[in-house]
């Protein structure tokens, strides 16, 4: 074209341009832009015509088409519809995955050209993938708990409550016998009610093979109909329906019977009852908190103490199934006022009061925490199960928090690019969608990673959490593809809109310090992924302290080298079995390695099942009278002489059961929660009182100090111990630790030839106590190796920000060479600038870290005070750690020859 | 100008009605409206040509091109038979609301019938 001459106005040229302008835009085809330089020629012809001048028509013209920029999403709306009408479909789907290849392809450049960049952020997005679908599928697996009935929605468990004189007593998660058919009876929304009673450990017999059984559970015919435990062989109407009939699992079919057929033969319990397999029913699955190898057939129609006008024996764990629709709020308080209204003579000669609580069988794994709950000790915590999923959600933001961080620092180095593709015609949309392509792309190549990553950690990550982990399974394909695009839009977005919006002429200018906002970002969540890293740390230090602490704590009982061997299910009747015993412990005591022997009905570690109510008997000087103070309910152990030298429990005032006084059985033994309880102002106070225990006149002879029974997390309980030489629960053998297994051998011989037809089962105390803290030891663990992948994550983040700022400041710090600053002194500019954000992030830390872990706490009786050091110490940890990536930079920017960095300028 | 809102609503019947009294290209079109209205309906090119647009999709216009002077052609709208039907059930439509405006606004017509 030959020289133009800019001061006239030409009509053509300025259409051209015109044209030009919008020609880029996709939705205006080429037949739209036609139809609009027609319509603009037409309009500009009329306003010549009206005698205006050229260049004013054409500008009014121009202006009359309206907004295009605007017009473009109306030409789009009717866009997909014209392809379709002229079958370029096909066309256009091609032409769009030529872009995105194309995006792909720059993304692939992209990172080729800075590995490391790539590296960091793939590396990081990994982790934090891998690290939060463990958690999630961890999480599911709790939540999943009993939603394998189908009825799932309509089952609740019927709780109880015993309240003495307007105090709760009682808490229990199993009911009265006569709760479930009083409900059934009298409220039609309740269509089905099932009983279940845990049967005490049992000795099962069938042939010659016996074995001592802990999970046997009488229940009534109706639970097969209400729970989804379908029958393999048998029909599940009937199985249950006839007194003395059983439904035993697959696996303890297969333990009795081998490939026999069980159906129709007979079981022994404890040698006297005989029972008859009428069922086999698959396995219980582990997300049942319902657990059981036999069922067997209650009585039905009992009447009497286990029967249905029975209001006190707690221990008939009662589900009911509601009408669809029913409201178990309305109907729990309904109930509620009935039982008062029915039950209130009783109430009245019984000074107590009794409520009942609904709970949907969905949340009991984690919510109820009730005394005598069915999975005690493998009960999960709803509340740790919510600091999992926290845990698991942050590592993953830290990891977006990585991305977004490294790419908006790396941007500076695609604002070039951005201005030539932005000059070249590229818009807005064209670049976010590369832009989110990349991410896309990382998010993706992360994913694939993070599933390798959490493939191979998943052994790990049993151990580490205890439990089986049900991993890789495809119905988490879902979690994982969300996982990727809301990563891929989080971490992409903000990238996206930053540099699209970017200016051309700025950005070829090679723009450095246009986005100052950037690096306020960028710093904001530096210090958030540290906030989050401290916080995860001082919790790992809180975690493992407490722990330390309870194992430290003086449990009042010495459980070292306590051998503990189940009482005999069957034996002669209870005069032949005292000789007997008798017999054993001297035998036993002959073993030169068994230093000490008593017998109980309940020892360390277990929960005590037993309990009844106590009152002071005598009147005392201070006035205190039989009927002022009330029953009170306390748990029960009955003992031998032995009992509290065996454990080393100290005496407090009086004296121990002893074989020399002849009237010890109408004795007690209080430990000094139990004195308390009672109103005695001191351990010697209670010496010589009588109490009314169980209806019976009894004398306290003796105080022992209070001792961790159950367990250090939990407060001790008031106990009354009864002289009981011949409990049948539990025999204890104190033993030599030097052949620990050559005395395990001697006892189990000696006991077989005692208690002939009884199985030998055995435990350490020490070992099964510290059991206990198994779940917190493995939140502990988890806790920590969360922390540590957190730091890291965070640290990769740093490595590469200090690397981009010392690339940034190369010239800066060149400049400060030859002006005669010395190695050191960069450094440490250049680190402070980064060690602000780690204070920073050390300050928001603490407050939060504190009131998180305090609650925490609160679910020990027995707890330590958070004090300043763990804060300083997680401080101190993370400010070494982050050293190491930023010095690294920094030293390797200020070793630089100032030469090479200022040669350019 | 009418209100938004109004203008909206007859914007696709209007220029099915114009349509229906012949073929006609969209700067005719906003031209006649414009008169016909004493000004007070102005369509933008921007809003009407997506509008015919959709029409040729939905088949209820057909559309060709003339060629004469400088410059691209004429795109020429005419109703198809599809699109005189949905005229004549927008006719329909629009004396509908108008009969029933006219009978809640006349002076002695009973509600009642």
């Amino acid at each position: 074209m030959s020289e133009q001459d800019y001061s006239r106005f030409d009509l053509e040229t300025a259409i051209a341009t015109w044209r030009q302008f919008h020609a880029h835009r996709r939705v205006f085809r080429k037949e739209d832009l036609d139809e609009l330089e027609r319509h603009l020629r037409d309009h500009t012809a009329h306003l010549v015509a009206r005698r205006l001048g050229e260049q004013a028509a054409f500008r009014e013209a121009v202006q009359r088409l309206g907004d295009l920029d605007g017009g473009e999403a109306e030409y789009g709306k009717v866009y997909w519809g014209k392809l379709r009408r002229r079958r370029e479909i096909t066309a256009e789907l091609t032409w769009r995955i030529t872009l995105l290849t194309s995006y792909f392809t720059i993304a692939l450049r992209n990172y080729k050209r800075q590995k490391l960049y790539a590296f960091i952020n793939v590396f990081g997005l990994a982790l934090g993938m891998a690290a939060f679908w463990l958690i999630l599928q961890q999480v599911t697996y709790e939540w999943s708990y009993d939603a394998f009935h189908v009825d799932k929605a309509s089952l609740y468990r019927v709780h109880y409550r015993q309240y003495k004189e307007g105090v709760l007593e009682i808490d229990n998660a199993a009911a009265v016998p006569a709760v479930g058919p009083a409900m059934k009876d009298n409220f039609p929304q309740v269509v089905e009610y099932a009983r279940l009673v845990a049967f005490h450990p049992v000795v099962v017999a069938s042939g010659t093979r016996r074995y001592r059984e802990e999970k046997i559970r009488g229940v009534d015919p109706s639970f097969l109909r209400m729970f989804t435990f379908p029958l393999l062989k048998g029909d599940a109407a009937t199985a249950l329906a006839a007194p003395n009939t059983a439904v035993i699992t697959e696996t303890t079919a297969l333990k009795y019977f081998g490939t026999g057929d069980p159906i129709g033969k007979v079981i022994v319990l404890d040698g006297t009852r005989e029972v008859e397999i009428r069922g086999i029913c698959g396995d219980v699955p582990p997300t049942s908190h319902l657990t059981f190898d036999f069922l067997i057939s209650l009585d039905q129609h009992k009447r009497g103490k286990g029967g249905d006008d029975d209001w006190y024996s707690y221990d008939f764990y009662t589900y009911i199934q509601l009408a669809p629709g029913a409201d178990p709020t309305a109907l729990q308080d309904a109930f509620n006022s009935w039982v008062a209204r029915e039950r209130n003579a009783g109430w009245e000669q019984e000074r107590l009061r009794q409520t009942f609580d609904l709970e949907p069988i969905t949340r009991l794994h984690l919510y109820s925490h009730r005394m005598q709950e069915l999975e005690s000790g493998a009960q999960g915590d709803g509340r740790t199960v919510y600091f999992l999923l926290v845990i698991g959600v942050l590592v993953l933001t830290i990891s977006w928090a990585n991305y977004i961080n490294l790419t908006t620092a790396r941007s500076t180095g695609r604002a070039k690019e951005i201005g030539v593709r932005k000059v070249l015609g590229a818009h807005g949309a064209q670049l976010k969608g590369q832009f989110l392509m990349e991410a896309a792309l990382l998010n993706g190549i992360a994913a694939a990673i993070g599933v390798g990553l959490a493939w191979a950690a998943a052994p790990w990550f049993e151990r580490l959490t205890g439990h089986p982990l049900h991993t890789l399974q495809p119905s988490y394909g879902g979690v994982w593809l969300g996982t990727i695009l809301v990563g891929a839009l989080l971490s992409g977005s903000y990238p996206a809109l930053v540099l699209a919006r970017l200016k051309p002429v700025t950005a070829l200018q090679g723009y450095t310090r246009s986005i100052t906002g950037g690096i306020r970002l960028r710093s904001s969540l530096v210090t958030f992924q540290f906030v989050i890293s401290m916080i995860l740390i001082a919790g790992t230090f809180i975690v493992y302290r407490q722990l330390a602490h309870l194992r430290a704590k003086d449990l009042g009982v010495q459980l070292e080298h306590m051998l503990i061997v189940s009482g005999p299910g069957i034996s002669g009747v209870d005069s032949v079995y005292t000789h007997t015993l008798q017999a054993f412990k001297t035998e036993l005591l002959k073993l030169g390695a068994v230093r000490q022997v008593t017998v109980s009905s309940s020892v360390p570690g277990r929960e005590i099942h037993w309990m009844n109510t106590i009152t002071r008997a005598s009147t005392h000087p201070s006035g205190v009278e039989r009927g002022q103070l009330g029953d009170k309910a306390i748990f029960i152990v009955g003992v031998d002489p032995d009992y509290v030298p065996a454990y080393a429990i100290e005496l407090l005032a009086g004296r121990n059961f002893s074989e020399a006084f002849r009237l010890d059985q109408d004795a007690l033994l209080l430990n000094r929660a139990a004195t308390r309880l009672l109103g005695y102002t001191s351990p010697q106070e209670a010496i010589g009182q009588r109490v009314d225990f169980r209806g019976n006149d009894r004398v306290v002879i003796g105080v022992v100090d209070d001792y961790n029974h159950v367990s250090p997390k939990t407060a001790v309980d008031p106990v009354v111990f009864t002289y009981q030489p011949a409990a049948r629960g539990y025999f204890s053998a104190k033993v030599d630790p030097s052949d620990v297994h050559q005395t395990v051998e001697q006892v189990k011989r000696l006991y077989l030839s005692f208690f002939p037809g009884n199985p030998f089962d055995y435990y350490f105390l020490d070992e099964a106590f510290n059991h206990q803290y198994q779940a917190d030891l493995h939140f502990g663990r988890f806790f920590g190796a969360f922390a540590g992948l957190a730091i890291l994550v965070a640290c990769l983040g740093l490595f590469g920000l200090a690397a981009f700022a010392a690339e940034q400041r190369t010239k800066e710090i060149g400049i400060r060479k030859v002006l005669g600053a010395s190695t050191s002194s960069i450094v440490g500019l250049f680190s402070t600038d980064f060690l602000k954000l780690v204070g920073l992030a050390f300050l928001v830390a603490v407050p939060l870290a504190y009131f998180a872990m305090q609650r925490w706490l609160e679910g020990f009786a027995y707890r330590i005070e958070i004090g300043p050091g763990v804060f300083l110490l997680t401080g101190t940890l993370v400010l070494l750690i982050a050293l190491i990536p930023v010095s690294y930079q920094a030293i390797r920017a200020a070793l630089a020859d100032p030469v090479k960095s200022l040669r350019y300028e | 100008m009418l209100p938004k809102p109004l203008v909206a609503a007859s914007f696709e019947p209007l220029v099915l009605a114009l349509l229906g009294r012949g073929e006609t290209y969209g700067y005719e079109i906003i031209q006649r409206i414009q008169e016909l209205s004493d000004g007070r309906i102005v369509y933008s090119a921007n809003r009407l040509y997506p509008l015919l647009h959709d029409l040729e999709n939905r088949n209820l216009v057909s559309a060709t091109w003339h060629h004469d002077g400088p410059g691209p052609g004429r795109k020429y709208y005419r109703l198809t038979k599809k699109g005189a039907q949905a005229m004549a059930q927008a006719k329909r439509d629009w004396l509908d609301v108008h009969g029933l405006l006219a009978r809640l606004w006349g002076p002695d017509v009973s509600l009642a019938t």
